[in-house]
């Protein structure tokens, strides 16, 4: 079990994000990969775009963004929210309201 | 002074690379950090200290250093530039570039914060660099190619779509001056003639792959806090409202916004006034450059976004597209006259695949367009090419022959000063450059702007101190006039100072302090820099450590060249010929009020007013001694 070292995001283990699924807009995203990097943050305690569970690759002849999230993803299990959708600044991840 | 021992936020090795013997060896980055912090302030330490002054750019001992800022690959936003330092092949100055991208964090999480490049290859190689280790590949089947053609391949040899590239095209193969380093298509490290340097030592790309590089930061509790407040500030930035809405070049779309008169130089500086049809032509929503735009972009952790995706699905230029239409896409218009904004689209994903400095292009063939309308160059000239204004398709076409070297290509292809050096016949009059650089400033209105483009370490481009009017440049809330010589110094200096902040920690100017971010300020530096690094820094000691690296730089062309305050004076043109038409009509940079500028800027740096030069008590002030003790053994220290 992760736990988060940041009590400041005021952590409610399980709470919120257990069950939940993380909602994609790809029209919404601009290819900065923050989502990656705060990924690999949950997983690893450090950045690494590549030890996260969520990936973003762009396609330079197109334009367009491709994402993809492994099964490694737990939702975040820990956090508030997310981290992937809360360092997100174009409101391409969301998650559902329940 | 050092800065205390560094915890976090750097990958912790330097790559070092003999192209000569193919040695590759690597170096702790922390002692130079505890010094400098990082990027780019760490590649100008290491560009003084190891590059004699009698060395040309050319010459094998030249270094190019690339070096990715200090909190670039954490999660502070906007961090993502990687600085490139190496000798200018304009002046043998200091060559300075800089592009955002993912190339920067993929550096580090591939185990390197900075790769230091040295010596000549005999046959094209490319570097590799993945997970902490690194080797020099033959590179001759990319010789060549385009950086497009270039970073497919490399992405397909090496089975991933998520290498990262930095390359030069076929310009940076023909050592055309103004070739620049091109970072994941349409990032260019243009400035300073990076990629003709590159050409030179045989170095076709440095490919870099960090699949398992962490990086850390010492205080993740205190670090988390800073990010959420900059975040904050960053996504309510105006700035950032703005791009989002209309991306970079977006700011120029309203054709009455203030940028028209501060920002433009027309016809290579014959005017510093655009006729308001043209900006509506080219800059209007329905039939200007927004109709072409598919998406919008940003580089790594950019909360800001302002790369535009452009394709063009009908007319003569059909099918270009790609990234990268900017506000400096308008200055080159307006330089050449071209109203077409399908022409400037095409022209600019041109010059990103051949690896050419559009800055560069630019200037140098509205020099040439305007010899052909003194009719110092002819149609036999230019085989065939009519250099009117307003003529796009001969802009691309001439982009092409200077990349390749053709025809006039060739002689284009050395710059404006050697080129109007060989035609002579009063050409020099209208050849704008800066210290041997080709410029597309504007220089007579806005006098902050043009005040740091002449006094920029790199000379004849802004971003180092360049102002124009107190909304958008300077320090929160301070106000100050554009136009007049008086105001502008302070802001000039602190702006200076902020951008060497901005490069030593990797972080892009539109989430700092310039152009009407007014998102990150160096307090928000401080914050991140000591949470990431484990340091104690106050927020003097990030401007003294700033100082001292515009010092560096200083120093560095103050031994490689022969500059004295002379040099510090804009093209003659915008000293003689006034601003003929607009609002500021009349307007020039008269001598007297320029010395006068000049002499207050040399005063708050601490330099020797006579001559420009820096003195013994400013550098010991300094703490650098060191730096002191070299320039007066080179005989250019003032007591």
């Amino acid at each position: 079990m992760f736990r988060c070292h940041r009590p400041h995001l005021g952590k409610q283990r399980g709470e919120k994000t257990v069950g939940m699924r993380i909602v994609r807009n790809s029209k919404r995203c601009y290819g900065c990969r923050a989502c990656e990097l705060a990924c690999s943050y949950h997983h690893l305690r450090a950045f690494s775009p590549g030890g996260g569970s969520i990936r973003a690759n762009k396609d330079h002849w197109t334009g367009r963004i491709e994402w993809s999230i492994d099964s490694t993803c737990d939702f975040c299990r820990g956090e508030q929210e997310p981290l992937c959708v809360r360092y997100c600044s174009y409101e391409a991840l969301s998650v559902p309201e329940r | 002074m050092t800065i205390g021992r560094i915890k976090g936020g750097l990958a912790g090795k330097i790559l070092r690379v003999d192209l000569e013997t193919g040695k590759l060896w690597t170096e702790e980055t922390r002692p130079y950090a505890e010094r400098w912090i990082g990027g780019r302030s760490i590649n100008s330490f290491i560009l003084l200290e190891e590059t004699d002054a009698k060395v040309g750019w050319e010459n094998p001992k030249n270094p190019l250093i690339f070096g990715a800022g200090a909190l670039v690959g954490t999660l502070t936003p906007g961090a993502c530039r990687v600085s490139v330092e190496t000798k200018n092949v304009f002046s043998n100055g200091k060559g300075s570039a800089n592009a955002g991208g993912h190339f920067g964090p993929e550096l580090k999480y591939a185990g390197f914060d900075h790769v230091i490049i040295s010596g000549k290859s005999e046959t094209p190689v490319y570097l590799w660099i993945k997970d902490g280790k690194a080797e020099l590949i033959d590179a001759r089947f990319l010789w060549g190619k385009t950086t497009f053609e270039a970073e497919e391949i490399l992405k397909r040899e090496h089975g991933s779509l998520r290498i990262r590239v930095a390359t030069i095209g076929p310009a940076g193969e023909n050592l055309v001056r103004g070739s620049g380093i091109v970072f994941d298509r349409s990032k260019v490290a243009g400035g300073s003639g990076v990629g003709c340097v590159m050409g030179d030592k045989k170095l076709k790309a440095v490919v870099v792959c960090g699949e398992r590089g962490l990086i850390q930061v010492a205080e993740p509790d205190q670090f988390f806090r800073a990010v959420d407040i900059a975040l904050k500030k960053v996504r309510q930035s105006p700035l950032s409202e703005m791009m989002r809405k209309k991306t970079l070049a977006g700011r120029f779309s309203d054709p009455t916004s203030p940028n028209w008169d501060f920002l433009i130089s027309a016809r290579n500086g014959q005017d510093d006034f655009w006729e308001m049809e043209k900006r509506i032509k080219l800059t209007n929503s329905t039939t200007g450059f927004p109709k072409y735009r598919k998406s919008i972009s940003a580089c790594f952790m950019c909360p800001v976004g302002c790369m535009p995706f452009s394709e063009i699905e009908e007319g003569p230029f059909q099918g270009a597209k790609g990234e990268g239409f900017w506000s400096n896409t308008i200055m080159d218009a307006v330089r050449l006259d071209i109203t077409d904004p399908q022409g400037m689209i095409k022209a600019w994903l041109l010059a990103n695949e051949l690896g050419l400095d559009t800055d560069f292009v630019t200037s140098v063939i509205s020099w040439a367009y305007e010899c052909y309308e003194m009719g110092l160059l002819t149609q036999k000239d230019t085989d065939g090419l009519k250099l009117e204004w307003g003529n796009v398709e001969a802009f691309i076409e001439l982009i092409k022959r200077i990349a390749y070297r053709q025809g006039i290509g060739d002689f284009l292809a050395q710059g404006v000063k050697a080129a109007s050096k060989q035609l002579g016949r009063g050409s020099e009059q209208f050849a704008i450059h800066v210290k041997g650089q080709d410029s597309i400033e504007p220089f007579r209105v806005p006098k902050g702007w043009a005040l740091a483009v002449c006094t920029s370490p790199v000379a004849g481009r802004h971003l180092r101190g360049s102002t124009a009017g107190g909304e958008r440049f300077g320090p929160k809330n301070v106000t100050f006039d554009a136009h007049t010589y008086e105001d502008q110094l302070k802001n000039v200096v602190w702006q200076s100072l902020t951008k060497e902040m901005e490069d030593m920690l990797g972080i892009c100017v539109y989430v700092g302090t310039w152009s009407g971010a007014y998102a990150l300020e160096p307090s928000d530096y401080v914050a991140l820099t000591n949470a990431a690094m484990g340091t104690n820094l106050t927020e003097e000691e990030l401007f003294l450590i700033a100082r001292r690296s515009y010092n560096l730089e200083k120093a560095f062309n103050t031994l490689h060249t022969d500059w004295s305050r002379v040099d510090d004076y804009p093209p003659q043109r915008f000293m003689e010929e006034p601003v003929k038409s607009g609002p500021y009509k009349g307007y020039r940079c008269e001598k007297e009020n320029w010395d006068k500028m000049l002499d207050q800027f040399y005063e708050l740096q601490g330099w020797d007013k006579e001559t420009g030069l820096q003195t013994r008590a400013t550098l010991v002030n300094l703490g650098m001694e060191d730096v002191a003790q070299k320039l007066e053994k080179g005989g250019r220290l003032k007591n």
